[in-house]
Protein backbone atom coordinates (compact mmCIF):
# COMPACT_ATOMS: atom_id res chain seq x y z
CA UNK A 1 0.00 0.00 0.00
CA UNK A 2 1.10 3.56 -0.59
CA UNK A 3 -0.63 6.91 -0.30
CA UNK A 4 -1.39 8.51 -3.63
CA UNK A 5 -2.59 12.04 -4.29
CA UNK A 6 -4.42 13.38 -7.34
CA UNK A 7 -4.96 17.03 -8.23
CA UNK A 8 -8.18 17.01 -10.23
CA UNK A 9 -9.51 19.57 -12.68
CA UNK A 10 -13.13 18.77 -13.57
CA UNK A 11 -12.84 15.17 -14.81
CA UNK A 12 -9.14 15.26 -15.67
CA UNK A 13 -6.20 14.39 -13.48
CA UNK A 14 -3.81 17.31 -13.45
CA UNK A 15 -1.07 15.63 -11.45
CA UNK A 16 -0.35 12.36 -9.64
CA UNK A 17 1.88 12.01 -6.59
CA UNK A 18 3.08 8.79 -4.98
CA UNK A 19 3.90 8.67 -1.31
CA UNK A 20 4.90 6.05 1.21
CA UNK A 21 2.66 3.72 3.18
CA UNK A 22 1.95 6.46 5.69
CA UNK A 23 2.31 9.81 4.00
CA UNK A 24 2.94 11.84 0.90
CA UNK A 25 6.19 13.82 1.18
CA UNK A 26 5.86 17.55 1.32
CA UNK A 27 7.16 18.91 -1.99
CA UNK A 28 7.68 22.42 -3.20
CA UNK A 29 6.54 21.34 -6.66
CA UNK A 30 3.11 20.31 -5.39
CA UNK A 31 2.53 23.67 -3.84
CA UNK A 32 3.74 25.40 -7.03
CA UNK A 33 1.34 23.30 -9.11
CA UNK A 34 -1.60 24.02 -6.82
CA UNK A 35 -0.75 27.72 -6.89
CA UNK A 36 -0.42 27.82 -10.65
CA UNK A 37 -3.71 26.01 -11.22
CA UNK A 38 -5.60 27.27 -8.17
CA UNK A 39 -8.42 28.70 -10.27
CA UNK A 40 -8.95 25.42 -12.12
CA UNK A 41 -8.42 22.71 -9.50
CA UNK A 42 -11.77 21.26 -8.48
CA UNK A 43 -10.66 18.56 -6.09
CA UNK A 44 -7.59 17.34 -4.20
CA UNK A 45 -7.88 13.69 -3.30
CA UNK A 46 -5.57 11.31 -1.52
CA UNK A 47 -5.71 7.75 -0.29
CA UNK A 48 -5.33 6.49 3.24
CA UNK A 49 -4.07 3.15 4.48
CA UNK A 50 -6.56 0.76 5.94
CA UNK A 51 -10.05 2.06 6.42
CA UNK A 52 -9.20 5.37 8.08
CA UNK A 53 -11.85 7.45 6.34
CA UNK A 54 -11.27 10.78 7.99
CA UNK A 55 -8.92 13.74 7.73
CA UNK A 56 -5.85 13.34 9.89
CA UNK A 57 -4.31 16.15 11.91
CA UNK A 58 -1.64 16.54 9.26
CA UNK A 59 -4.28 16.59 6.50
CA UNK A 60 -6.16 19.37 8.31
CA UNK A 61 -3.12 21.57 8.81
CA UNK A 62 -2.12 21.09 5.17
CA UNK A 63 -5.61 21.89 3.93
CA UNK A 64 -5.77 25.01 6.07
CA UNK A 65 -2.36 26.18 4.87
CA UNK A 66 -3.14 25.61 1.20
CA UNK A 67 -6.48 27.40 1.38
CA UNK A 68 -4.96 30.28 3.31
CA UNK A 69 -2.10 30.52 0.83
CA UNK A 70 -4.25 30.38 -2.29
CA UNK A 71 -7.32 32.18 -1.04
CA UNK A 72 -9.37 29.33 -2.49
CA UNK A 73 -11.67 26.73 -1.01
CA UNK A 74 -11.13 23.30 -2.52
CA UNK A 75 -12.95 20.02 -2.29
CA UNK A 76 -10.65 17.74 -0.31
CA UNK A 77 -11.28 14.00 -0.49
CA UNK A 78 -10.10 10.85 1.20
CA UNK A 79 -10.23 7.47 -0.45
CA UNK A 80 -9.87 4.10 1.24
CA UNK A 81 -10.40 0.66 -0.21
CA UNK A 82 -14.10 0.83 0.47
CA UNK A 83 -14.79 4.46 1.35
CA UNK A 84 -14.86 7.91 -0.23
CA UNK A 85 -15.35 11.08 1.80
CA UNK A 86 -15.08 14.76 0.98
CA UNK A 87 -14.92 18.08 2.77
CA UNK A 88 -15.55 21.55 1.40
CA UNK A 89 -15.36 24.43 3.83
CA UNK A 90 -16.50 22.86 7.06
CA UNK A 91 -18.93 20.40 5.51
CA UNK A 92 -18.03 16.72 5.38
CA UNK A 93 -19.99 14.18 3.45
CA UNK A 94 -19.78 10.58 2.46
CA UNK A 95 -19.49 10.22 -1.34
CA UNK A 96 -21.62 7.75 -3.22
CA UNK A 97 -20.61 8.85 -6.72
CA UNK A 98 -17.84 7.04 -8.57
CA UNK A 99 -15.72 9.39 -10.68
CA UNK A 100 -13.63 7.50 -13.22
CA UNK A 101 -10.38 8.15 -11.35
CA UNK A 102 -11.63 6.59 -8.12
CA UNK A 103 -10.76 3.12 -9.32
CA UNK A 104 -7.36 4.30 -10.57
CA UNK A 105 -6.33 5.86 -7.26
CA UNK A 106 -7.40 2.70 -5.45
CA UNK A 107 -5.43 0.50 -7.83
CA UNK A 108 -2.35 2.65 -7.52
CA UNK A 109 -2.70 2.77 -3.74
CA UNK A 110 -3.68 -0.75 -2.84
CA UNK A 111 -2.40 -2.83 -5.76
CA UNK A 112 0.92 -4.49 -5.00
CA UNK A 113 3.91 -2.81 -6.71
CA UNK A 114 4.96 -5.16 -9.44
CA UNK A 115 7.92 -5.71 -11.63
CA UNK A 116 7.49 -7.48 -14.91
CA UNK A 117 9.22 -10.78 -15.13
CA UNK A 118 9.89 -12.18 -18.55
CA UNK A 119 8.87 -15.78 -18.67
CA UNK A 120 10.88 -17.56 -21.31
CA UNK A 121 9.47 -20.70 -22.75
CA UNK A 122 11.93 -23.49 -22.34
CA UNK A 123 12.99 -24.97 -25.65
CA UNK A 124 12.17 -28.60 -25.87
CA UNK A 125 14.97 -30.71 -27.34
CA UNK A 126 14.29 -31.93 -30.86
CA UNK A 127 13.31 -35.54 -31.15
CA UNK B 1 -6.91 -4.51 -16.54
CA UNK B 2 -3.17 -5.08 -16.26
CA UNK B 3 -1.19 -2.90 -18.61
CA UNK B 4 2.50 -3.52 -19.21
CA UNK B 5 4.22 -0.16 -19.57
CA UNK B 6 7.67 -0.16 -21.10
CA UNK B 7 9.57 2.99 -20.24
CA UNK B 8 12.75 4.19 -21.94
CA UNK B 9 14.71 7.12 -20.56
CA UNK B 10 18.20 8.21 -21.56
CA UNK B 11 19.20 4.78 -22.77
CA UNK B 12 17.77 2.96 -19.76
CA UNK B 13 14.60 0.95 -20.02
CA UNK B 14 12.34 -0.97 -17.73
CA UNK B 15 8.88 -2.44 -17.47
CA UNK B 16 6.11 -1.48 -15.08
CA UNK B 17 2.97 -3.56 -14.71
CA UNK B 18 0.00 -1.59 -13.47
CA UNK B 19 -3.69 -2.25 -13.16
CA UNK B 20 -5.44 0.57 -14.96
CA UNK B 21 -8.10 1.36 -17.50
CA UNK B 22 -6.30 1.33 -20.87
CA UNK B 23 -8.23 4.43 -21.86
CA UNK B 24 -6.43 6.67 -19.37
CA UNK B 25 -5.04 9.81 -21.01
CA UNK B 26 -1.38 10.22 -21.95
CA UNK B 27 -0.62 12.92 -19.38
CA UNK B 28 -1.84 10.75 -16.50
CA UNK B 29 0.08 7.72 -17.74
CA UNK B 30 3.28 9.73 -18.01
CA UNK B 31 2.70 11.13 -14.55
CA UNK B 32 2.14 7.68 -13.06
CA UNK B 33 5.28 6.39 -14.77
CA UNK B 34 7.33 9.30 -13.45
CA UNK B 35 6.18 8.58 -9.91
CA UNK B 36 6.78 4.86 -10.34
CA UNK B 37 10.33 5.42 -11.56
CA UNK B 38 11.02 7.86 -8.77
CA UNK B 39 9.71 5.35 -6.26
CA UNK B 40 12.18 2.78 -7.53
CA UNK B 41 9.48 0.52 -8.91
CA UNK B 42 10.89 0.30 -12.43
CA UNK B 43 14.03 -1.85 -12.43
CA UNK B 44 16.47 -0.72 -15.05
CA UNK B 45 15.81 2.99 -14.69
CA UNK B 46 17.53 5.06 -12.07
CA UNK B 47 15.01 6.79 -9.75
CA UNK B 48 16.92 10.08 -10.06
CA UNK B 49 14.87 11.54 -12.89
CA UNK B 50 13.80 15.17 -12.99
CA UNK B 51 10.23 16.38 -12.64
CA UNK B 52 8.27 16.14 -15.85
CA UNK B 53 10.97 13.88 -17.28
CA UNK B 54 8.47 12.43 -19.74
CA UNK B 55 6.76 15.68 -20.67
CA UNK B 56 7.94 15.54 -24.30
CA UNK B 57 7.70 11.79 -24.61
CA UNK B 58 5.09 9.92 -26.60
CA UNK B 59 3.08 6.82 -25.77
CA UNK B 60 2.54 3.96 -28.19
CA UNK B 61 -0.47 1.85 -27.25
CA UNK B 62 -0.78 -1.77 -28.27
CA UNK B 63 -4.00 -3.58 -27.50
CA UNK B 64 -3.62 -7.31 -27.71
CA UNK B 65 -3.85 -10.19 -25.29
CA UNK B 66 -1.62 -8.15 -23.03
CA UNK B 67 -2.25 -4.43 -23.25
CA UNK B 68 1.10 -2.75 -23.69
CA UNK B 69 2.14 0.88 -23.65
CA UNK B 70 5.56 2.17 -24.65
CA UNK B 71 6.62 5.48 -23.10
CA UNK B 72 9.46 6.68 -25.25
CA UNK B 73 11.27 9.70 -26.63
CA UNK B 74 10.25 10.95 -30.05
CA UNK B 75 11.99 9.25 -32.96
CA UNK B 76 11.93 11.78 -35.81
CA UNK B 77 15.27 10.88 -37.35
CA UNK B 78 16.30 8.30 -39.90
CA UNK C 1 8.32 -8.54 -54.86
CA UNK C 2 9.76 -5.07 -54.95
CA UNK C 3 10.94 -3.80 -51.56
CA UNK C 4 11.31 -0.03 -51.63
CA UNK C 5 13.46 1.72 -49.03
CA UNK C 6 12.43 5.32 -48.50
CA UNK C 7 15.56 7.15 -47.39
CA UNK C 8 19.21 6.23 -47.82
CA UNK C 9 20.54 7.90 -44.69
CA UNK C 10 21.82 6.33 -41.50
CA UNK C 11 19.06 3.77 -41.20
CA UNK C 12 18.32 3.23 -44.87
CA UNK C 13 21.93 2.79 -46.00
CA UNK C 14 22.74 0.27 -43.27
CA UNK C 15 19.45 -1.52 -43.78
CA UNK C 16 20.26 -2.00 -47.45
CA UNK C 17 23.72 -3.29 -46.56
CA UNK C 18 22.02 -5.88 -44.34
CA UNK C 19 19.19 -6.63 -46.77
CA UNK C 20 21.48 -7.44 -49.65
CA UNK C 21 20.81 -11.16 -49.42
CA UNK C 22 17.04 -10.86 -49.51
CA UNK C 23 15.89 -12.59 -52.66
CA UNK C 24 13.58 -9.85 -53.87
CA UNK C 25 13.93 -6.70 -55.96
CA UNK C 26 15.41 -3.89 -53.93
CA UNK C 27 14.92 -0.18 -54.57
CA UNK C 28 15.73 3.04 -52.75
CA UNK C 29 14.63 6.66 -53.05
CA UNK C 30 16.69 9.60 -51.82
CA UNK C 31 17.32 12.99 -53.41
CA UNK C 32 20.21 13.96 -51.11
CA UNK C 33 23.96 13.82 -51.85
CA UNK C 34 26.69 12.12 -49.88
CA UNK C 35 28.68 14.58 -47.79
CA UNK C 36 31.84 14.10 -45.81
CA UNK C 37 29.98 14.31 -42.52
CA UNK C 38 27.79 11.36 -43.59
CA UNK C 39 30.74 8.98 -43.52
CA UNK C 40 30.61 8.88 -39.72
CA UNK C 41 27.18 7.33 -39.48
CA UNK C 42 25.97 6.26 -42.92
CA UNK C 43 27.09 3.39 -45.08
CA UNK C 44 29.00 5.30 -47.72
CA UNK C 45 32.63 5.15 -48.73
CA UNK C 46 34.59 8.33 -49.33
CA UNK C 47 34.68 7.74 -53.07
CA UNK C 48 30.92 8.40 -53.11
CA UNK C 49 31.14 11.92 -51.71
CA UNK C 50 29.21 14.22 -53.99
CA UNK C 51 27.09 11.51 -55.54
CA UNK C 52 23.38 11.12 -55.00
CA UNK C 53 22.82 8.76 -52.07
CA UNK C 54 20.47 6.41 -53.90
CA UNK C 55 22.94 6.09 -56.77
CA UNK C 56 25.84 5.67 -54.36
CA UNK C 57 24.08 2.79 -52.65
CA UNK C 58 23.31 1.24 -56.01
CA UNK C 59 26.98 1.42 -56.97
CA UNK C 60 28.20 0.09 -53.64
CA UNK C 61 25.89 -2.91 -53.62
CA UNK C 62 26.72 -3.73 -57.21
CA UNK C 63 30.47 -3.26 -56.95
CA UNK C 64 30.95 -4.90 -53.57
CA UNK C 65 28.34 -7.65 -53.68
CA UNK C 66 26.97 -7.91 -57.22
CA UNK C 67 23.53 -7.01 -55.89
CA UNK C 68 21.18 -4.94 -57.99
CA UNK C 69 19.38 -1.94 -56.54
CA UNK C 70 17.00 0.38 -58.35
CA UNK C 71 17.71 4.00 -57.50
CA UNK C 72 15.24 6.89 -57.48
CA UNK C 73 17.21 10.11 -57.18
CA UNK C 74 14.25 12.41 -56.65
CA UNK C 75 12.48 13.89 -53.66
CA UNK C 76 9.31 12.00 -52.79
CA UNK C 77 6.24 14.24 -53.05
CA UNK C 78 2.48 13.72 -53.13
CA UNK C 79 2.73 14.14 -56.91
CA UNK C 80 5.16 11.32 -57.59
CA UNK C 81 4.46 9.00 -54.64
CA UNK C 82 2.03 6.87 -56.64
CA UNK C 83 4.49 6.41 -59.46
CA UNK C 84 7.37 5.45 -57.20
CA UNK C 85 5.59 3.42 -54.52
CA UNK C 86 2.86 2.05 -56.74
CA UNK C 87 4.48 -1.25 -57.65
CA UNK C 88 6.21 -1.86 -54.33
CA UNK C 89 5.10 -4.95 -52.45
CA UNK C 90 6.62 -3.64 -49.23
CA UNK C 91 7.61 -0.10 -48.30
CA UNK C 92 10.40 0.37 -45.76
CA UNK C 93 10.28 3.96 -44.52
CA UNK C 94 13.40 5.48 -42.96
CA UNK C 95 13.07 9.15 -43.83
CA UNK C 96 14.41 11.77 -41.47
CA UNK C 97 11.62 14.32 -41.65
CA UNK C 98 7.96 14.32 -40.79
CA UNK C 99 6.77 15.74 -44.10
CA UNK C 100 8.23 12.90 -46.14
CA UNK C 101 7.02 10.34 -43.61
CA UNK C 102 3.53 11.75 -43.96
CA UNK C 103 3.67 11.51 -47.74
CA UNK C 104 4.51 7.83 -47.42
CA UNK C 105 1.98 7.13 -44.69
CA UNK C 106 -0.88 8.87 -46.45
CA UNK C 107 -0.19 6.89 -49.59
CA UNK C 108 0.28 3.44 -48.05
CA UNK C 109 -2.85 3.86 -45.96
CA UNK C 110 -4.88 4.93 -48.95
CA UNK C 111 -3.68 1.89 -50.89
CA UNK C 112 -3.47 -0.47 -47.89
CA UNK C 113 0.09 -1.18 -48.88
CA UNK C 114 2.32 -2.97 -46.36
CA UNK C 115 4.69 -0.49 -44.80
CA UNK C 116 7.18 -0.62 -41.96
CA UNK C 117 8.76 2.46 -40.37
CA UNK C 118 11.96 3.02 -38.45
CA UNK C 119 12.93 6.08 -36.45
CA UNK C 120 15.71 7.27 -34.21
CA UNK C 121 15.54 9.55 -31.19
CA UNK C 122 17.87 12.49 -30.79
CA UNK C 123 21.27 11.67 -29.37
CA UNK C 124 20.85 8.09 -30.43
CA UNK C 125 19.23 7.11 -27.16
CA UNK C 126 16.42 5.04 -28.63
CA UNK C 127 14.90 3.73 -31.83
CA UNK C 128 11.72 2.02 -32.96
CA UNK C 129 10.62 -0.25 -35.75
CA UNK C 130 6.87 -0.13 -36.21
CA UNK C 131 4.42 -1.45 -38.72
CA UNK C 132 2.32 1.35 -40.12
CA UNK C 133 -0.84 0.67 -38.15
CA UNK C 134 1.11 1.29 -34.94
CA UNK C 135 3.23 4.20 -36.16
CA UNK C 136 2.60 7.81 -35.21
CA UNK C 137 4.83 10.34 -36.92
CA UNK C 138 6.93 12.40 -34.50
CA UNK C 139 7.78 15.92 -35.55
CA UNK C 140 11.37 16.99 -35.53
CA UNK C 141 12.44 19.02 -32.54
CA UNK C 142 13.44 22.64 -32.42
CA UNK C 143 16.28 23.94 -34.59
CA UNK C 144 19.59 23.29 -32.93
CA UNK C 145 18.40 20.14 -31.22
CA UNK C 146 20.87 17.29 -31.18
CA UNK C 147 20.42 14.83 -34.02
CA UNK C 148 22.07 11.50 -34.74
CA UNK C 149 24.69 12.73 -37.14
CA UNK C 150 28.29 12.60 -36.17
CA UNK C 151 30.21 10.00 -34.27
CA UNK C 152 29.18 7.57 -31.58
CA UNK C 153 25.81 6.45 -32.89
CA UNK C 154 26.81 3.53 -35.08
CA UNK C 155 26.12 0.77 -32.55
CA UNK C 156 22.53 1.89 -32.07
CA UNK C 157 22.06 2.66 -35.76
CA UNK C 158 23.24 -0.80 -36.70
CA UNK C 159 21.18 -2.47 -34.00
CA UNK C 160 18.12 -0.60 -35.21
CA UNK C 161 18.86 -1.30 -38.88
CA UNK C 162 19.33 -4.99 -38.22
CA UNK C 163 16.05 -5.11 -36.30
CA UNK C 164 14.37 -3.39 -39.22
CA UNK C 165 15.77 -5.88 -41.72
CA UNK C 166 14.88 -8.78 -39.44
CA UNK C 167 11.29 -7.56 -39.54
CA UNK C 168 11.46 -7.36 -43.32
CA UNK C 169 12.71 -10.93 -43.41
CA UNK C 170 9.95 -12.13 -41.10
CA UNK C 171 7.37 -10.45 -43.28
CA UNK C 172 8.78 -11.78 -46.52
CA UNK C 173 9.02 -15.29 -45.09
CA UNK C 174 5.55 -15.70 -43.64
CA UNK C 175 3.79 -12.37 -43.32
CA UNK C 176 4.61 -11.85 -39.63
CA UNK C 177 4.59 -8.21 -38.53
CA UNK C 178 7.19 -7.77 -35.81
CA UNK C 179 7.90 -4.44 -34.15
CA UNK C 180 10.93 -3.43 -32.06
CA UNK C 181 12.06 -1.12 -29.32
CA UNK C 182 15.81 -0.60 -29.60
CA UNK C 183 18.05 1.00 -27.02
CA UNK C 184 21.84 1.03 -26.62
CA UNK C 185 21.54 -1.94 -24.25
CA UNK C 186 18.67 -3.90 -25.66
CA UNK C 187 16.56 -4.76 -28.67
CA UNK C 188 13.12 -6.06 -27.78
CA UNK C 189 10.68 -7.44 -30.33
CA UNK C 190 6.96 -7.79 -29.86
Amino acid sequence: MREVCFLVVQDKILRVYFGSATSIPDERERWDTIWEHRDKITEIVHSHPGEFLDFSREDLTTMEAVEAGTGKTFTWSIVTKAGFRSRKGSQDHQREDTPWWLQLIRRLSYGEPRTHKTIRKRKEPKA
Amino acid sequence: MNVLINITYQGQSGNYLVNMDPGVDDATIKNVCEEAVRSGEVPGISPAIPKNAFANFVIDRFHGEQARFVVRPKVPFG
Amino acid sequence: MKILFCGGGALGSHALFLARDIQHNLAVIDFDRVETKNLASQWFVKQMIGRNKATALKMQLLNFYDVKLQDYTVRLTPLNVGTILGDAGLVVECFDNAESRRTVQNYVRSKQKPCIHAGLAANGEFGVVRWDKDFTIDEEGVPGQATCEGRGFLPLILRLSSSLVASVQFYVADGREVSWNVSPRNAESF
